[in-house]
Parts: structure tokens; C-alpha cells; sequence
């Protein structure tokens, strides 16, 4: 799963270079969540996924590529064009992609509604750690323990960097942890970057109470020159830098 | 004379006999108005709590779950505080999701300006969102009406009763 989370890395950087896309800090923060949740044996078919934190629409469209839900080719060719499906925020008309999201604090509300309307599925939403400020977060955090919805997971990718700063710098949601057991949800802390612990997590759900798998990140992971760097979230990639963000990809 | 609003549950509560995927919401609003439906559908029946933008949300992933949910609350709160939520979430998304509206001019007119729209104010508001189909029923009959065409047609609806 390693090789995975590295072939999909590359991928992201050859995307955003050739169409000339931002958001990469984004997209590196959250390879291997999306790689334990696609290729390490979690998710069952009934089960569904949201992608709560939308502009990191590269790392999922390749992601999907890699499951052989898209073309790879195609979405080479087309993503983030005009008038394409492959929009530059997680859109609906991608294949294997149910809902767009793009602006922050939808995704939560919407997994809360899959997950309630069938109980023996489980609902999977990946958010970032700015989506942990706007009020539709803290409704559904009420929401979700009054209907002890124990199918609901969400999954924060906590990069700690939004996009005007450091969060706690920002508006501080820091110890999430224990802000959100004291909500009544079963609350998991592990290293964003180790597959093997974001599986063993995903394993060991709560069954009573919703699920909430806090995933330690770095934003920018594997290309040296961004990694927690803000402006990795706007910036584009020259050839120059795409060439050292492979070279950085390949040590890793 | 019935108020329209109870004419709306009497026909929701005969669709929800027929049809388990009927969902009510709330936001906390509707005095004494959904007992009888709580009572015979209480899987199917849901007080939201004062928090109408993530109700939205909740509606449209129910929608797309095959729920055919009801979101009912007064003008202002069901289409304004959740605006976002309802352009994106679900009428972007063509989610089959009715909101049903209370309000327009008569009952809150003692209450001012938070609990009250000017005239058309919520058409005017919501005419530019994809996909959604506006009614503003008058009488029981247009009330009946509409709750059982828009029924059989998915996609967004606000109905202002």
C-alpha cells in the first residue's frame, strides 16, 4: 500500500502540473487516509464515502483511477478543464464520486443523512481541520450522538495549516479530541501518514457512539519545498519544482 | 376552516401509510402540529433541533439514500439560514427534498421583521436555484393538490403554505 500511496503522490503532481492546479498541500496531507480507505479492506460495497474536503480533487480522482472506476488517460487529458467532468473541486459527475463538495462544512451534514437513512452501512466522510469551525460542524456533532448514529466515521485530516494560517493561530479547535468526547463520540488519534494505524483504527469503531478517527497530518507530505507551507495551498508547480517534487516523492 | 398546515401532515400522514421512505424533519417548529405523525411513523419522524443548515444536508443525503424527506419550518429559517445548504446540497444535486414553508404574511404578522417575509420575498430568493419547483398554494384543494404531485415527482420543491 506504500507503492500505492506513492504512485497516487506522483500522480497528484503530474495532474496539477500539467493543468497548471493549485491545492497541492491538500492533496499530500490526506494519500495514505484515502489509500487505507480504498485499498486496505474497510470499506465494504454498501458502505459509502464523502469527501467532505472537495479540493483535494486530484488525490481522489486518482485514487479512483487507480481502482479502475476512471481513466487514468482521461483524466490526464482533462482534468480541471473547463466544461470537463473532472472539475477542480470533488464533483458528482466523476464516476464513483456521489456528491460535490467544495465549500467547507457540507459533507458532515450530508454523511449524517446516508448514514441514518440505513443504519447497517457504514458512512465515511473526510474532512479537513478548518471544516471543524463553521456552525453545520458542531450541529452535527449534537446531531450525530442524540441519534447514537455508531455508522458514521468521520475522518479529520488534520494538516493544522487552513488557509490563512496556522488553525490555532486562527481559530483554535485544538484538543479536538477531548472537545469531541466530551460530546459523547468515539474519538481515535493516529498518524495520517501510517496506513497500518489509520486500518487498525477504522477497525476498532465504536458500536454505540459516532466515530470520529483524528488523523495527525502534514500538509505538503513527501515534496520537501511544501510541506508546512501555506502557500502550497494557492501556488502552481514550474517544471522546476514538479521535476524535485518527483525526485522528493521517489526518496520517500 | 383548517389551516393549510394541517391539511399538509393529514395528506403527508396518508402517504407515509403507503410509503416508509416519507420522512418529516423539523427544526424545532410546528406547535402541536405532528403528534399524530410522530406517533404512527416514529421512525420516520425527526425534531432536527435548531439547526437548519445541517438539516438541509441531513435531507439531501437522505434524498439520495431514497428517503423522500419533508423539511418543514417557517420561511425565513428553512430558506434563508440555510440558503447555501439548499443551493449546493440539494438543488444543485436535484435531491428529491420538499420544504415546506410557513409564513407568508398572516400567521407571524404580529411577531415583525425575523419571522416575516415581504411579499414574494422567498420567490425572489429562490427562483434562481437549479432545479427546484416553487408553489404557493391558496386553498386546501391546491394544498392536496400539490402535496400529491410533487409526491410523485423527484427533484427539489418548496411549497409555501
Amino acid at each position: 500500500m506504500k507503492k500505492i500511496a506513492k504512485k497516487i503522490r506522483r500522480q497528484v503532481v503530474e495532474l496539477l502540473y500539467k493543468h497548471q492546479a493549485c491545492h497541492l498541500g491538500s492533496c499530500m496531507s490526506c494519500i495514505e487516509i484515502l489509500v487505507a480507505l480504498y485499498f486496505g479492506g474497510i470499506m465494504k460495497p454498501e458502505d459509502k464515502f464523502l469527501m467532505s474536503k472537495g479540493w483535494a480533487a486530484a488525490a481522489l480522482y486518482s485514487i479512483l483511477a487507480e481502482k479502475g472506476v476512471i481513466d487514468w488517460n482521461d483524466l490526464y487529458e482533462n482534468y480541471y478543464e473547463i466544461g470537463s467532468k473532472y472539475w477542480g473541486l470533488v464533483h458528482h459527475t466523476v464516476p464513483g464520486i456521489e456528491h460535490s463538495f467544495g465549500s467547507v462544512g457540507h459533507g458532515l451534514p450530508v454523511a449524517i443523512g446516508m448514514a441514518l437513512a440505513d443504519r447497517n452501512r457504514k458512512v465515511f466522510v473526510l474532512m479537513s481541520d478548518g471544516e471543524c469551525q463553521p456552525g453545520t460542524f458542531y450541529e452535527s456533532i449534537l446531531f450525530a450522538s442524540q441519534h447514537k448514529l455508531n455508522n458514521l466515521i468521520a475522518l479529520i485530516d488534520n494538516n493544522r495549516l487552513q488557509a490563512f494560517g496556522w488553525t490555532k493561530e486562527v481559530l483554535n479547535i485544538e484538543p479536538l479530541d477531548k472537545r469531541i468526547k466530551m460530546f459523547d463520540w468515539a474519538v481515535q488519534r493516529v498518524d495520517g501518514h501510517n496506513i497500518k494505524e489509520i486500518i487498525k483504527a477504522c477497525e476498532n469503531l465504536s458500536s454505540k457512539k459516532p466515530n470520529m478517527i483524528i488523523c495527525d497530518t502534514i500538509k505538503g507530505k513527501g515534496v520537501s519545498f511544501a510541506e508546512n507551507k501555506l502557500e502550497w495551498h494557492y501556488y502552481n508547480l514550474d517544471e522546476k519544482l514538479m521535476k524535485r517534487a518527483l525526485r522528493d516523492i521517489d526518496k520517500m | 376552516m383548517k389551516k393549510l398546515r394541517t391539511i399538509f401532515v393529514e395528506k403527508l400522514i396518508e402517504l407515509a401509510e403507503k410509503d416508509k421512505n416519507v420522512w418529516l424533519l423539523n427544526d424545532d417548529t410546528g406547535f402541536n402540529l405532528f403528534e399524530d405523525f410522530e406517533k404512527k411513523f416514529p421512525n420516520q419522524y425527526i425534531n432536527c433541533g435548531i439547526t437548519e443548515q445541517t438539516i438541509m444536508g441531513i435531507a439531501a443525503g437522505l434524498a439520495q439514500s431514497g428517503k423522500k424527506p419533508y423539511v418543514y419550518g417557517i420561511i425565513p429559517f428553512v430558506i434563508m439560514r440555510c440558503y447555501e445548504q439548499l443551493r449546493d446540497d440539494v438543488c444543485y444535486h436535484n435531491a428529491n427534498v420538499k420544504i415546506i414553508a410557513v409564513g407568508g404574511y398572516q400567521y407571524y404578522k404580529f411577531l415583525g421583521f425575523t419571522h416575516n417575509i415581504e411579499k414574494d420575498e422567498d420567490i425572489k430568493v429562490l427562483k434562481h436555484l437549479p432545479n427546484i419547483k416553487i408553489h404557493t398554494p391558496e386553498t386546501s384543494k391546491e394544498v392536496e393538490k400539490v402535496i400529491r404531485e410533487e409526491y410523485k415527482r423527484k427533484g427539489p420543491a418548496y411549497i409555501r403554505l
